[in-house]
């Protein structure tokens, strides 16, 4: 390949990985020198057409400490029919069924460009997916029957053999019994009261249910015929799906009233605990989605975000500052602590949230973080952003099987060479300890296996790693043929009725840093490096003061630019980055004027909704997130990328702004004028109709592949949402440093500091001999 | 401010639009806008002289734009013509009869799928039905009449993910009826 750019952008095509650094240093200390630590971004279940279908078990190491999986970079002597654990170096011996291979004839799992490669695991039984509804009452009509229609359509998109169930919550968790002849039944539990397992299963009189091994569907739309006991509560969608309908047909608000000044009574930390004692003990260790839909903060009970008294408003960032949450802390342990069980057992919590104000998502963020679930975050239940995002929960992929898939673990090999620091993502740790796991953590550490409950085509996770010294390198210079070696393991349960068991390994150089710098610099992947460094600023922030964590962003930025680029002590003027360098600093300035670090003006629920897509998301997506896409579309041209800049926002072109969480289409004040006047409605101004069409077009395709459906902003020069695109430009143009009547593009009217003042400081403190 | 794009009355704030046809699948393969300009140090303000403003759009014939990407059409029209309401009741009865000669299935289930379908009537009767809705579901009895049971189970997905709010009421019937056709021994 001729570029590193092209050899990114393969090795992502064919591996769903990135890493910061592309040649690895070969000792502890260079690593550490390098600023931005060596990581990847892996996207395990990447989507891959061209896959061939292997339905044998895969061929392991002997070794017991080693386990690696046969691969395309082990050795094979085809004759003697032994192969080397690039790993461990171990010899083994190929299984009998594997006799007749040779040069000619070699299986899938050791050509070249199976690197990554799916095993389809046919012995191992499953059983099906379950989905529990727990749906809050807490609303009014009209929302309530939005919310009934959504989830009536949904039934029709589950998979048939699906299982599922219903527990509504208002002040009382009602637990519903299905297919009930002559009345509809439910079980009662008090909203004040949080239960265990043990509790749950013997008030509602479960038996602890065994997964049957349930025959492979010759039709997937016919569910199979089992005889197979099912709890009352939780039974299989082909069954019950009209008795179901019905009975969410009848679903009213909450009966209890609500008192003048007063919120509702909600209790939605007593209704996730029955839902989780009900999964835990019924169905440990199954795919299950329990899918919690709610129109407000919890208000009574465990789990409580906000008293019902309305005069008491939600903590903002501000009251979290200055420790004025009163609910807030045993809030959090309390929702941990539910996300701990559900991602242990495999199940994956999704947030629905649906109101004006805030619901506490700042509090249950773990229940997604932690199982890898959805967090949508709406008006209403009554909007089409709600139901298009929910519609897509059930979407298929190009192959037509469910995009979804759930108790996936990730487990990682290395050669000896490289361990693991840790991940960070939407997964928890297995606390698997192993001679790969390094005493180094960064993000999720002490492990080198992780469990990710709901996993999707596009769910990524960043992985860090350290070189450790190898025994040679004091007195001999390190061989310039040495590689590291990196496997992920990734099993998971399939909707197709089977486990898989997905295999990448990867391989890059070792070099001396002493003698090789330039060469490890222009393997640097500036964009893997910005989405890292992100997750790294947004996971530190969890815990740390935001300023601090700007200021360690800042310090390292700072220090890469020391070490890589070209200057002399103390002249600004001399600063020079290489080409594999330049966007780097752009990416760090526009992140720390995100959402993702800037709480001004953002709710904490907001912060923690932008937040959780950044964990979960792949690389070209965080990007926009990070820094958003600007396209300018005008008559002057074929549309085309603008700099994200107040210049770029001229009164003849529209604009299309995506930045993951909004698509906005701006029309510049020229554009605006001639809409007004109405010249699009006339036969002999077409083009400029087809102008119109255009971005809209182009967003149509955006709205089309994206999860969550973006807020859909259309606007004007001067308009009030135009605030939005404002807030995310350069403000190269303010108030201040503007001539007015020679202005080109809008002013912005701010303080802030933009991308010309921040490099020239940058420039100024990596120059200088003091800092 | 006339917007392009803009639905109707259900749509929140800043909601995206509401006839947008969600397909079945979802493709991460293909980003179509993915391309940054780099930042240079130049300065930016010579980019556009504010003398050649136009004061009216360059008519037609002068310019040409680069053309959109359409937007997707709706796909569940098609060109088969429209069965009447008898017809398909006398379709419905037929198959009601195939699943009550087999042994298997519930008479509740059969009387609930009854049920369904005559909800299904009053509503295609009192003309509460879009014609794209109408067109579907007409379709979807021809493939069960002529027994293609799994178009008829694709169809009614297609319906399900489009017009979800107007056949909530009653799909769930000719969902079943099309599953237990499906369990049919053949």
């Amino acid at each position: 390949m001729a570029t590193y750019q092209e050899f990114f952008l393969q090795n992502e095509e064919r591996d769903g990985v990135r890493f910061t650094w592309n040649m690895w240093p070969s000792s502890r200390l260079e690593t550490t020198r390098l600023v931005v630590p060596l990581g990847c971004l892996f996207t395990p279940l990447k989507e891959r057409l061209d896959l061939p279908a292997i339905n044998y078990e895969p061929v392991l190491c002997t070794r017991d400490s080693c386990r690696a999986i046969l691969n395309p970079f082990c050795s094979v002597d085809y004759r003697a029919k032994i192969w080397i654990c690039n790993f461990c170096l171990q010899r083994n011996n190929f299984p009998p069924q594997y006799a007749g291979i040779s040069e000619q004839l070699t299986p899938a799992e050791l050509s070249p460009q199976f690197t990554t490669i799916e095993y389809t695991l046919i012995r191992v039984p499953i059983s099906p997916a379950i989905f529990l509804f727990v749906v809050d009452t807490c609303m009014d009509e009209d929302d309530l029957t939005a919310l009934k229609e959504s989830l009536q359509m949904a039934l029709s998109l589950l998979p048939t053999d699906a299982l599922v169930g219903l527990i509504t919550f208002g002040r009382m968790v009602h637990v519903h019994e299905l297919n009930c002849e002559n009345m509809a039944r439910s079980y009662v539990f008090r909203g004040t009261k949080d239960l265990t397992t043990k509790q749950v299963q013997d008030m509602l009189g479960l038996a602890k249910h065994q997964p049957s091994a349930r025959s492979v569907p010759t039709n997937p739309n016919v569910p199979p015929q089992s005889n197979a006991f099912y709890s009352k509560f939780i039974q299989p969608v082909s069954v019950c799906d009209m008795s179901l309908t019905d009975l969410l047909g009848e679903l009213r608000p909450d009966p209890w009233p609500v008192l003048q000044a007063k919120r509702s009574l909600r209790s939605t930390g007593a209704a996730l605990s029955v839902a989780t004692g009900l999964l835990e003990a019924l169905y440990p260790n199954t795919g299950a989605r329990l899918m919690l839909f709610i129109a407000g903060p919890c208000t009574q009970g465990p789990g409580m975000i906000i008293d019902e008294e309305l005069k008491h408003t939600i903590r903002s960032h501000h009251d979290i500052e200055i420790d004025n949450a009163k609910y807030m802390k045993k809030a959090i342990r309390f929702y941990e602590n539910i996300a701990s069980r559900a991602s242990i057992n495999g199940h994956v919590i999704d947030l629905y949230s649906a109101a004006l104000d805030q619901t506490g998502l700042h509090e249950m963020k773990y229940c997604t973080n932690y199982t890898g679930g959805h967090m949508v975050m709406s008006d209403s239940f009554n909007t089409s952003l709600f139901k298009q995002t929910f519609q897509k929960v059930f979407a298929k992929d190009n192959k037509n099987d469910y995009r979804m898939n759930f108790g996936a673990t990730l487990e990682v090999k290395c050669s000896r060479e490289v361990k693991v620091c840790g991940a960070i993502g939407s997964c928890v740790s297995l606390a698997q300890r192993a001679s790969n796991v390094s005493e180094t953590e960064l993000g999720i550490g002490g492990t080198n296996a992780w469990k990710i409950s709901g996993i999707y085509p596009n769910s990524t996770l960043s992985l860090f790693f350290e070189i450790i010294n190898q025994q040679q390198e004091a007195t001999q210079s390190v061989p310039t043929d040495q590689r590291g070696y990196v496997q992920f393991i990734t099993h998971y349960q399939h909707l197709s009725g089977y486990k898989k068991l997905r295999v990448t390994t990867i391989s890059r150089n070792l070099l001396d840093a002493t003698t090789h710098l330039p060469a490890i610099a222009a393997s640097f992947d500036q964009e893997c490096a910005s989405v890292s460094m992100a997750r790294i600023a947004v996971f530190r922030a969890d815990t740390e003061e935001g300023s601090d964590v700007l200021r360690w962003l800042d310090k390292m930025l700072i220090r890469l630019c020391q070490k890589f680029a070209v200057y002399e002590k103390d002249n600004p003027g001399s600063f020079q980055l290489t080409d594999t360098f330049t966007l780097y600093p752009q990416f760090m300035y526009h992140l720390r004027r995100s959402q993702l670090l800037q709480v001004f003006n953002n709710s904490p629920d907001e912060s923690a909704f932008y937040r959780h897509y950044l964990l979960g998301e792949d690389l070209t997506q965080c990007l926009v997130m990070i820094q958003p896409i600007l396209y300018a579309y005008s008559f002057n041209g074929p549309p085309e990328p603008v700099l994200l800049d107040s210049s770029s926002i001229l009164p003849d072109r529209i604009l299309l702004m995506d930045t993951f969480y909004h698509i906005l289409i701006y029309h510049g004040e020229t554009i605006a004028q001639w809409i007004k006047a109405g010249y699009q409605d006339l036969p002999e101004y077409e083009n400029f109709k087809q102008l119109l069409q255009a971005p809209v077009g182009d967003a149509s395709e955006i709205l089309q592949n994206r999860f969550p459906m973006p807020r859909y902003v259309v606007t004007e020069a001067g308009g009030s949402q135009a605030r939005f695109l404002l807030y995310k430009v350069n403000p190269s143009q303010t108030h201040t440093n503007c001539v007015w009547g020679q202005a080109v593009g809008a002013p912005i009217l701010t303080d802030d500091v933009n991308l010309q003042t921040f490099m020239e400081h940058l420039k100024k403190l990596a120059v200088s001999t003091s800092t | 401010m006339t917007s392009t794009n803009k639905s109707t009355n259900l749509d929140g704030w800043n909601d995206p639009p509401a006839n947008l046809t969600l397909s079945d699948n979802i493709s991460t393969k293909r980003v179509l806008l993915n391309k940054r300009v780099p930042f240079t140090n130049q300065d930016l303000s010579a980019t556009n002289n504010p003398a050649n403003v136009l004061v009216v759009p360059p008519p037609s014939t002068t310019a040409s734009v680069a053309a959109a990407t359409a937007t997707t059409d709706n796909t569940t029209s098609t060109t088969t013509e429209l069965l009447t309401i008898e017809a398909m009741n006398e379709i419905f009865q037929t198959q009601i009869e195939k699943l009550e000669k087999s042994s298997n299935i519930e008479k509740k289930i059969l009387e609930d799928i009854s049920k369904k379908f005559q909800v299904m009537q009053d509503e295609w009767q009192q003309n509460k039905l879009s014609s794209n809705t109408k067109q579907t579901l007409s379709n979807i009895f021809q493939e069960l009449g002529s027994n293609n049971v799994q178009e008829a189970f694709d169809l009614h997905v297609l319906l399900v993910r489009n017009s979800s709010s107007e056949v909530v009421r009653f799909i769930v019937g000719i969902k079943r009826l099309i599953q237990e056709l499906q369990r049919l021994p053949k």
